[in-house]
């Protein structure tokens, strides 16, 4: 019976709820709702007309010359926004690289036989990825497309390196140490670690490609590099590399084209740099590197290259920069090198290097003369020598234009010539350099 | 137990000796490096004789493109605080940031400053961002320090980093920070005083860097020599702005030193404009010796020349 008469009741409040959701509106609420809305719609449109009224009095103001705000002013911001730290290398916010891509093209002009005369081509495009792994971790990646002799375009990687930017902070021992292992252009000299870009002028300069190829001295493993402490008024950074060079060459014809020395096989380098200031407006820098590496030696018999001997490569090095006020800029660079390879019948030494001097006139316009000599592999192949004049024209911070005629002459690499060069470095996105 | 005496004792002094290694003796000056001489005399007022401020860019020089140099990474090396501009204005400082090789200045460091964080940023673009609007900066206009009121913020982030350097003077940097902020609310009931006359001036400038001064001193900015950031004046734009002058009856054309005089003298010549040739920062001339009379001098210029 009890049990019934829970059941009973629970329907009947059941249907009470029913009921109660079900039930029509009344009258009085449905009418009490409209003069609500009726009221709001009232309060909208005095807020209108009052915002109507301020414009206007806005707008008679400006014209008689009152408060007037730039069309394109942000209003401030309400949270102040929280900078992301430092600049290149991985700033943005979605945790991906900063990517960037730089292009070269390069035309050369000329009524002598010189390579690739008379044509305006892409030299190379530049592709860079640059991260923030950890702290005061980097991750670097240069993937080249480089223009080949026959006029296709090939895939390299430029460089391929991870930086340990302040060894201390990451392993918590090595003070004053940072490290980069992987591939790269190798910190050897002042110039042979540019990216050719980044270069004031449009030619690797001969004694690099001679001593270690089209590209330079570049390879894959270790560079340690030290700041020196206790120096007082100079920076002092000293290097200690070990390389497997990436650079393979292929012998040529004796006489016919100069052969670079190459190094294969494993070497040793080492780099001191040192830099003061000379006044407030000028720097002297100057570097002294070491390299031992195994190259193969050149026969000049049978005019092919043998087996690889152990070889040392020396460089002196010398930047001097004043800046002037405003953007002008006075520099002038020097580098020698010397090869000397341990050859079976003797010690065989090749000398080269060239001097730089440039002048930045404005913010947009640089000259420069450009003097470069060096021997090639084996000394029976002479020397090449040219003497340039450069002007630079910085179109926008990306893109430059550059302009080059040089002259070469003298030597044992055939006849004499003269070139009018010309490239345009193009580039987007945020790539950025070392100190160098 | 004579050994273990020696080590008993040994070991606190190396523990001591450690910890002096690490802890900055109370005498000694916080080492500040400040990207510019701005952010630099900001560090002074607000650091006073506890600190030794170095500045690293020029006032003369274009902040967009400082040359870095190794001699500036000594000063880095061993400094306490780092103050840069932030908003990849100076993106020169990342390569010597690095190169220092100093953990307290790195990304992230306590004594890393981003004199930006907390300015309320104009011009900051919207929608697709790229080179056909010119060098555009993506986190808005830099050259945020020409608004007096945020030489208050920047000093705001001054003092933490300061503070946290050096905590037991925390409370003199802070004393520091209320008399440079009181000074910088005097300093700005005259400067708009002084303008008063001229709210809604019109002016032309050579690169979009004054934003932030025109913005607080109630002047028009109605066209750029530049006809779009960091891009060379033409001769056809300089005709438009020449039309947009005499339209607009502009009076005044500010123009930094370290860009060519030739293209706003012309235009002046041809409207009867005045040319105001002035820096951005504190020490570009003699008379200009700290951020106030920076606003000191320009508020004049400007005066004069509308």
């Amino acid at each position: 019976m009890k049990i019934i008469f829970l059941l009973l009741a629970c329907m009947f409040l059941g249907l009470g709820v029913l009921d109660a959701q079900e039930s029509p509106p009344s009258a009085t609420d449905v009418a009490a709702l409209k003069q609500e809305i009726e009221k709001l719609k009232a309060t909208v449109a005095d807020s209108q007309t009052a915002l109507e009224k301020m414009q206007k009095r806005l707008d008679e103001l400006e014209q008689k010359g009152g408060v007037a705000v730039p069309a394109e002013t942000k209003q401030p911001e309400a949270t102040p926004s929280t900078p992301t730290p430092g600049g290149t290398g991985g700033g943005t916010a979605t945790l991906n690289p900063d990517v960037s891509v730089i292009g070269t093209g390069v035309g050369r002009f000329s009524a002598d036989n010189i390579a690739d005369k008379n044509k305006v081509v892409l030299d190379e495009l530049e592709l860079a990825l640059e991260g923030w792994l950890y702290p005061d971790v980097q991750g670097k990646a240069f993937i080249s497309f480089p223009r080949e002799g026959n006029g296709t375009y090939g895939t390299e990687l430029e460089e391929a390196y991870v930086n340990f930017t302040n060894l201390d902070t990451v392993f918590g021992v090595g003070k004053n140490w940072s490290v980069k292992a992987g591939q790269m252009r190798v910190p050897f000299g002042k110039i042979n670690s540019l990216h050719p870009h980044v270069r004031p002028y449009i030619d690797q300069p001969s004694v690099l490609t001679n001593f270690f190829g089209p590209d330079g001295f570049k390879g894959v493993g270790l560079n340690a590099s030290y700041l020196m402490p206790n120096t007082g008024d100079w920076f002092v950074q000293t290097d200690f590399d070990y390389w497997e060079p990436t650079f393979e060459d292929e012998p040529g014809t004796p006489g016919d084209s100069p052969v670079s020395a190459g190094l294969q096989d494993k070497a040793y380098s080492s780099r001191i740099w040192a830099s003061r200031s000379l006044s407030e407006n000028s720097e002297l820098e100057l570097g002294a590197s070491a390299l031992r590496g195994r190259m193969p030696i050149y026969d000049s018999t049978t005019g092919t290259f043998g087996d690889l001997e152990w070889g040392t490569v020396l460089g002196l090095d010398m930047t001097w920069k004043e800046w002037a006020s405003k953007f002008r800029r006075k520099i002038v660079q020097a580098e020698l090198m010397r090869l000397s390879k341990d050859t079976t019948s003797g010690g065989d030494s090749l000398y080269g290097g060239y001097l730089y001097a440039g002048n930045q006139l404005d913010q947009y316009n640089t000259v420069g003369l450009l003097y470069d000599r060096s021997q090639f592999a084996d000394s029976g192949f002479g020397y090449e020598q040219s003497l340039s004049g450069i002007f630079s024209r910085q179109l926008t911070e990306t893109t430059t234009l550059r302009t080059q005629l040089k002259r070469s002459f003298g030597g044992g690499a055939g006849e004499d010539d003269t070139q009018l060069l010309f490239q345009l470095i193009w580039g987007f996105g945020p790539h950025s350099h070392p100190l160098q | 137990m004579k050994l273990s005496l020696r080590i008993g004792t040994l070991v606190p002094v190396l523990l001591i000796l450690g910890l002096g290694a690490s802890v900055r003796p109370a005498s000694a000056k916080v080492d500040v490096v400040a990207a510019t001489t701005d952010l630099g005399d900001i560090a002074r007022e607000v650091g006073g004789d506890k600190v030794s401020v170095v500045t690293l860019a020029k006032p003369t020089e274009n902040y967009h493109y400082v040359e870095p140099r190794p001699s500036m990474v000594n000063s880095l090396r061993k400094a306490d605080v780092m103050l840069r501009i932030g908003m990849k204005l100076d993106l020169w400082m990342d390569g010597l940031i690095n190169a220092a090789r100093n953990g307290k200045i790195a990304p992230g460091g306590t004594g890393y400053v981003d004199c930006s964080a907390g300015i309320p940023k104009l011009e900051v673009p919207s929608g697709s961002i790229d080179m056909r609007q010119g060098d555009v900066h993506p986190d808005g206009n830099p050259h945020y320090w020409l608004d007096p009121l945020n030489g208050k913020i920047i000093a705001n982030g001054v003092f933490s980093a300061l503070a946290k350097a050096s905590p037991g003077d925390k409370a003199y940097f802070d004393a520091n920070r209320d008399t440079f902020n009181a000074r910088i609310d005097a300093g700005m009931a005259r400067w708009k005083k002084t303008l008063s006359d001229e709210r809604g001036v019109k002016v032309v400038t050579y690169h979009r860097s004054w934003s932030y001064f025109t913005h607080r001193f109630g002047l028009k900015v109605v066209d750029e020599l530049e006809p779009k950031p960091g891009i060379a004046p033409s001769a056809s734009h300089v005709n438009d702005v020449i039309n947009t002058l005499k339209s607009n009856g502009a009076k005044v054309i500010i123009v930094e030193p370290f860009f060519p005089l030739k293209y706003p003298r012309l235009v002046a010549k041809t409207t009867g404009a005045h040319v105001v040739v002035v820096g951005q920062s504190v020490g570009f001339v003699k008379e200009v010796g700290s951020y106030i009379e920076l606003f000191d001098y320009l508020v004049a210029q400007v005066d004069k020349a509308a």
